[in-house]
């Protein structure tokens, strides 16, 4: 009889306790349903396009002869991802390569300080490779995608114990090239977590993984990006040491003269 | 009833000994003549599933092509002249040997790709090089080409490190371009032969395998024997490093040298021989040593050797009646018997000898064997040759075949033991009471391992410290195991300093290439040039060579022919445009230049250190991007500007005609046709039958020294599903003995956990016969975690041995306490715990030898025996008898 009393309780604790996960899970299906996806790309570019930025960073790559090589960079942008400048810093041999992409990646230059030359790079090379990088023009002028990509809610997923809308998303016409992407959105502070890139077949050919979120002047920010090349088996790894939001940063920063002034 | 029947066997023993050694010999002598029914299969194939599809097409390919697994020589020399006389030279000579040798590569066909060049080029490149070769004019050529490096490299730095290896051919003959113009200075001549080598370097190409530095080719040498066939293998490698010696005496100052997976194999051989003539020297003086201090015995070693011997010819024979064959793995197996069947002699002597010294005759003493450890030995030999049995299951022949001839090798020594001994011992005894008859005077003698009971006695005296202390130990060595990590540099099992090891790393960063890499077999030319052309763009991938590189399929042929047409009328049509402007010359070097330089700098940003280093060749930057010599291009440039028209115009001209010529002769829109393909590349890469193509593929990396990363055997398995060759064989061969290696070591737990369970049906003494095997398995992935000693393939083999070889510690401990009851912790110590100590000795002192081998991986094979065996040991004798103590004392209470 003791037994069956005990017995009862416990069942009645866990259904309690289950109840509430019960309750929360549909409160946040219930959030969910209450936005579009459209919705929901519009307040991850509100998450994540900030006005201004200025930042340091370094790039991690393997070399063919299979040592790891650590690039250090400066990068500035302006208008959420509408201009963008990136430049090398160290080690010695490759600083002042320069980067600068305007109209959201459809303009880019490249610049080389051992030679001086600012080249402009053709429109098509939006979906070619960053220096080498595992990352593309247009990955690194991702932003806008409300007006990037459509698409739908598959669910929910669980992805570093944030729970994420999971979207897939096609690009609209003026999209990047990639045939879809899925995408991982944090509910929370709506900052992508995660993102699978197709190009064609059932499985994707890239993945992009952020993480180490850390509010900076008051925005969180994924201080860590990795992206790998599920096809070639490479990965370029960014950390952000410092950065600074809502800089004042003069338009003419980002300009093809400027890159020569080093 | 056993008491009966071991009573009345000794008694036998006693009264007919030379009959129990004549029906030995007799029962000996059969299974010597099942032994020989025995055919040794000692090949990695015959360790592989025979239906599994990697052995299949492996069996398959090496019928249609011969060996897949080149070897390849390494030629060195102080200057690019010298390293291509070397080349020829060995080329020569090791093609005389042609017992082993089918074939020596080491030039490309250069006479083909000037009749027939840019029917070979792929159509999308030869839309590209439409633009580049329109105009043989230096001027226009020049232009042509920088704006082609723009659009192709810099705009594009994927492209980049898609065609590393391409852009660097490229670069070289660059090199050779602006060095011919630096001749221009008047101080210098330049001949219509130097600007004819340089315009054949451009378009033409490189005609030897050649290293950066130009100071470095590579042969490919295709053996007459297969991998599998290890005595050929290692006779023939033998021959021709003879020959590279030969070689590298009669040209003081250059190297030839060997490598690719033959060469590591006979190096292997080599050294492991080299290794156990060594080691059983050593081990067996010190176990001979071992045996005479502990029994005072100069027959010992004797008598455990020919316990030994008989027992393992049971065994070979017992296992040529029921398998008929011995593998890789099992052919070790009379090795490790001699580790663990000598462990049921030194406890039927340590026993003998007990009885002995407290007075009892010779008969008596045997008794006492079988009464006070017969059960013991008997039942750990039991409990380790289910283990070794259980293999059986696992579904993997070369395991199963393993587990048999191991299980039936315990069982037989442990029968010899306790079947012959007594009648040895009884005879020995009669002809030492002849010897005291005649005067001798001889002592009985038992050595008393004293130091081990004042070790343990205060373990067992303060019972509950000795668990916690075993319960924080237990907790470090789990944080050290959680350290431990496997060492998937598969090249760190071999021998420190090999040549053809280190030659691996030496392909990697002056070749882009590992000596190893995947063969398929396309049902097709179309087919063959379509995996070729797939795989070559890859990035794990070093270098495709086919059928197709040399014979276009014949759609490609025709999608090829009006692009080579339309370059061949477009350069007919043009005519000497007279000396260019020195000037605009200067201007495209200098643009030349600024291409090189950023070509340069994109290749360190996305990590081609092959192309890095070319462009710095060219440039006269160093690694850290100084200017540490002169530009060449730039010296080329000035050169150009100051040099009197009459020179420009002399060299540009020549240039005109010999591109013109050149470019003429490769536009040849004609059927490229199979007959005209150099015989050995027809032979190399079609079917007897001519029904089957191969695609040979070699990795970008070092295959073995990133054995995780298996990328590049995924990225070719996509593109060409069937390919196979060394490093999928043995990513298939670790797969599988991983897993199935688990199961076994699974299904062998569950059995000895049954069996412990019938020997002492208390669930308790079952957990405390297991304990210390588990903890020795913990201590000792703790010890090698937290003094950063990895697992390797080769030592992870010896972790089933651990669970046979330990348990018997247990049950030899735990079966004596049984016979002698509560409280006899110190006798159990004293006798018991001696003879564990002497068996774990001489498996410590076998095992442990290993570790002064030179191949390294029979190294890490010793040192986790002597971890998990001596922990076993030690974790045996302490907490045994401590948590027997606190049994004891629960029970009381």
């Amino acid at each position: 009889m003791k037994t069956t009393k005990y017995i009862s309780m416990l069942i009645l604790t866990i259904a309690c306790f289950a109840g509430t996960g019960w309750q929360s899970a549909l409160a946040k299906t219930g959030e969910s349903e209450d936005l579009t996806v459209k919705q929901i790309l519009e307040k991850v570019d509100e998450a994540e396009a900030a006005p201004s930025s200025q930042g340091r960073m370094t790039q991690v790559i393997t070399t063919t002869g299979g040592q790891e090589r650590t690039l250090e960079m400066i990068s500035y942008t302006k208008d959420g991802t509408d201009k963008q400048l990136m430049r090398y810093i160290g080690p010695a041999r490759v600083k002042g390569e320069s980067i600068l992409m305007l109209n959201d990646g459809d303009d880019i230059w490249y610049y080389s300080p051992r030679t001086d030359r600012a080249r402009k790079i053709a429109s098509h090379a939006k979906k070619k490779k960053v220096m080498g990088s595992d990352f593309t023009y247009e990955d690194m002028g991702s932003g806008n995608m409300a007006s990037k990509y459509e698409g739908n809610l598959i669910g929910q997923a669980k992805i570093d114990k944030k729970i994420c809308y999971h979207l897939e998303l096609t690009p609209t016409p003026e999209g990047p090239s990639y045939a879809k992407i899925q995408i991982w959105v944090d509910q929370e502070t709506f900052l992508t977590v995660r993102v699978d890139y197709w190009e064609k077949g059932t499985k994707p050919y890239k993945r992009l993984l952020l993480s180490d979120i850390e509010v900076i002047d008051g925005r969180p920010t994924p201080m860590k990006y990795v992206m790998k090349n599920l096809r070639e088996h490479s990965e370029t790894r960014m950390e952000i040491k410092e950065i600074k939001y809502n800089v004042d940063l003069p338009d003419k920063l980002f300009t093809e003269r400027n890159l020569k002034r080093r | 009833m056993f008491k009966k029947l071991y009573t009345r066997y000794v008694d036998f023993s006693v009264a007919k000994p030379w009959w129990i050694l004549a029906g030995t010999l007799v029962v000996t002598l059969f299974f010597v003549w099942q032994a020989t029914n025995l055919a040794l299969a000692l090949t990695w194939l015959d360790m592989m599933p025979q239906k599994d599809p990697v052995v299949i097409e492996y069996q398959r390919l090496i019928k249609l092509f011969g060996t897949t697994d080149m070897i390849i020589a390494a030629v060195e020399a102080p200057s690019e002249e010298q390293v291509k006389a070397l080349a020829r030279e060995t080329a020569e000579r090791f093609a005389r040997h042609d017992q082993w040798v089918k074939r020596v590569d080491y030039t490309v066909d250069t006479a083909f790709i000037r009749q027939h060049g840019l029917m070979l080029v792929k159509t999308k490149d030869l839309r590209r090089m439409k633009k580049t070769l329109a105009n043989p004019n230096l001027l226009a050529w020049l232009t042509a080409l920088n704006e082609d490096f723009e659009r192709e490299y810099i705009e594009d730095s994927g492209n980049l490190r898609k065609q590393e290896n391409q852009a660097a051919t490229q670069l070289h003959a660059l090199g050779v371009f602006v060095d011919t113009m630096g001749r221009l200075s008047p101080e210098e001549a330049v001949t219509r032969d130097h600007i004819d080598a340089m315009v054949d370097s451009l378009t033409i190409g490189e005609e030897y395998y050649l290293s950066t530095d130009r100071k470095m080719a590579l042969l490919m040498i295709q053996p007459t024997f297969t991998i599998n066939e290890i005595d050929k293998a290692t006779l023939g490698c033998l021959d021709l490093q003879a020959e590279a010696d030969k070689i590298e005496e009669a040209y003081p100052g250059t190297s030839v040298r060997l490598t690719g997976m033959n060469v590591i194999m006979k190096d292997e051989t080599m050294t492991m021989k080299e290794d156990s003539m060594l080691i059983t020297l050593g081990a067996l003086i010190l176990i001979t040593l071992m045996f005479i201090v502990t029994f005072r015995m100069w027959t010992a070693p004797l008598l455990a050797m020919m316990i030994l011997m008989v027992g393992i010819i049971w065994d070979y024979g017992l296992t040529g009646m029921l398998i008929g064959k011995l593998s890789l793995f099992s052919s070790m197996s009379a090795l490790i018997l001699i580790g663990l069947g000598v462990d049921y002699l030194m406890h039927f002597l340590n026993m003998f000898f007990e009885a002995r010294a407290e007075g009892q005759d010779a008969r008596d003493s045997v008794l006492a064997v079988y009464q006070r450890s017969g059960k013991g030995i008997v039942m750990g030999a039991l409990t380790t040759a289910v283990a070794f049995l259980s293999m059986i299951l696992s579904d993997y022949p070369a395991m199963a075949e393993f587990g048999v001839t191991m299980g039936l090798g315990i069982i037989s020594c442990m029968a010899v033991t306790m079947l012959v001994l007594p009648a040895i011992m009884i005879l020995r005894e009669r002809h030492q009471a002849r010897q005291i008859a005649q005067g001798k005077v001889i002592k009985p003698f038992s050595a008393e391992f004293k130091f081990l009971q004042v070790l343990t006695r205060p373990a067992y005296q303060r019972p509950w410290l000795t668990t916690i202390v075993v319960i924080v130990v237990s907790g470090l060595m789990f944080w050290g195991a959680t350290r431990l990590r496997f060492d998937q540099n598969l090249l760190n099992i071999e021998a420190k300093g090999l040549e053809s090891v280190e030659l691996y790393d030496v392909m990697e960063e002056r070749f882009n290439l590992s000596a190893d890499g995947l063969v398929f077999a396309a049902d097709s030319l179309a087919e063959a040039e379509r995996v070729t052309h797939q795989l070559d763009e890859m990035p794990n991938v070093g270098g495709v060579e086919s059928l197709a590189l040399y014979l276009p399929s014949e759609k490609s042929q025709q999608e090829r022919r009006p692009l080579v047409k339309e370059i061949r009328d477009q350069v007919r049509g043009r005519q000497y445009a007279g000396s260019p402007d020195p000037e605009k010359m200067k201007t495209q070097l200098q643009r030349l230049s600024d291409n090189i330089v950023e070509m340069g700098q994109l290749g360190y940003l996305g990590g081609m250190s092959r192309l890095t280093d070319h462009c710095d060749l060219l440039t006269g930057l160093d690694e850290e991007g100084n200017q540490a010599r002169p530009n060449r291009i730039l010296q080329a440039a000035a050169t150009v500007a100051a040099a009197s028209s009459a020179r420009l115009g002399d060299f540009s001209q020549r240039f005109f005609q010999r591109l013109k010529a050149n470019t003429l002769s490769m536009a040849n829109p004609a059927e490229v046709k199979l007959a005209e393909v150099r015989s050995d590349i027809r032979e190399r890469f079609i079917s007897p039958d001519g029904k089957l193509y191969a695609v040979q593929v070699f990795a970008r990396k070092n295959v073995y020294k990133h054995f995780d990363d298996t990328s590049f055997i995924e990225d070719v398995h996509a593109i060409a599903p069937g390919a196979t060759g060394m490093p999928a064989f043995f990513k298939r061969l670790i797969t599988i003995s991983a897993e199935k290696g688990r199961l076994a070591l699974g299904i062998a737990a569950v059995i000895i956990f049954i069996m412990l369970f019938l020997i002492f049906r208390k669930l308790s003494y079952v957990i405390i016969a297991l304990l210390p095997t588990i903890l020795a398995y913990l201590f000792a992935f703790g010890t090698m975690g937290w003094i950063n000693m990895p697992l390797s393939i080769v030592s992870v083999m010896v972790i089933p041995l651990i669970m046979g070889i330990g348990i018997d510690d247990g049950i030899h401990l735990l079966h004596r306490y049984q016979v002698e009851g509560p409280g006899s912790q110190p006798i159990v110590i004293a006798s018991t715990g001696k003879a564990i100590s002497l068996t774990t000795a001489t498996t410590v002192l076998g095992f442990g030898s290993l570790i002064f081998a030179k191949y390294q991986g029979m190294g890490h094979m010793g040192w986790l025996t002597v971890f998990g065996i001596g922990w076993a040991f030690v974790i045996s004798v302490f907490l045994i008898p401590a948590l027997l103590k606190i049994m004891e004392g629960r029970k009381q209470s």
